[in-house]
């Protein structure tokens, strides 16, 4: 009677094999789906940043100085910054991410006007446009 | 006498289907893990989109503010005793409607708000038992 045992010996490797293939494409996967999970949310944090800015701004009507003070962050006469660390603290120190608000020229005398963006690195996280009335008014 | 010996047969097949299996689960685990980062992805994009959409409206609708705390006319806005009253789109289906009361350069904004477009129609094709 011939031994079985170099079949199942060969049934094992190929299974082996098998697996580890498996095994590797779907740890890549997982991988990639968390590498994009996270660079989702940090987008989106980007952006609730960028909006709380635009909206301090505009309640300020273009006072950075004033919205410096409000939201943090430091207003050098020419823009708002503010540094994020990795949890999105503001922070004077070591950052991973900053947020810039420069003022624009909006070509009429009552609107003023700025960009916000955030930045990690060189990369734009979120970008914004904001107006505000100047001189006057309520509402 | 010879004794008859007997002996079982090599378990063959058994580990494949082991395999098979763990393989399949670990295939159906990357799937949905991709699947849901795609969702997500594509629901951050979608956020993105209207919080854009509605700054650019909202910039639109404060340049016209402007223009017309100017005293420039501006097409498209209706005044009505004083209170001008305009729309920008945000989205195909969202404008922000603005309404705004001037004097000369002095306004009081009425309104400024959000409204959707979109046709909307309640679905009752569920039939819902009324109590009678």
């Amino acid at each position: 009677m011939r031994s079985k045992a170099p079949l199942t010996l060969i049934e094992q490797a190929v299974m082996l094999l098998v697996f580890a293939l498996a095994a590797v494409l779907c740890l890549k996967a997982f991988v990639w789906a968390d590498t994009q999970s996270a660079a989702s949310a940090r987008r989106d944090r980007a952006l609730l940043a960028a909006q709380n800015a635009a909206e301090t701004l505009k309640y300020c009507e273009g006072d950075f100085e004033r919205a410096a003070q409000i939201g943090g962050g430091m207003w050098d006469g020419e823009s708002w910054i503010v540094l994020y660390d990795e949890d999105w603290n503001v922070t004077d120190d070591m950052h991973t991410y900053s947020l810039h608000a420069v003022s624009g020229e909006s070509g009429l005398d009552l609107l003023g006007q700025a960009t916000v963006t955030v930045h990690q690195d060189e990369l734009e996280l979120a970008a914004l446009q904001v107006c505000w009335q100047e001189v006057g008014g309520h509402g | 006498m010879d004794k008859k010996r007997t002996t079982f047969p090599a378990v063959v097949g058994g580990s494949s289907l082991l395999v098979i299996f763990a393989v399949l689960c670990l295939t159906v685990f990357a799937l949905l893990s991709i699947s849901t980062v795609r969702a997500n992805q594509k629901l951050g994009d979608n956020s993105r989109q209207a919080v854009e959409g509605y700054y650019e409206a909202d910039c639109m609708a404060e340049q016209i503010l402007a223009r017309l705390r100017a005293g420039e006319s501006v097409e498209a806005v209706q005044e009505n005793d004083g209170v001008y009253s305009y729309t920008c789109a945000i989205s195909d289906t969202q404008t922000l409607a603005v309404e705004v009361a001037l004097d000369g350069t002095d306004y009081t904004i009425l309104r400024w708000q959000a409204v959707s477009t979109a046709n909307w129609q309640a679905d009752d094709t569920l039939p819902v038992w009324s109590g009678e």
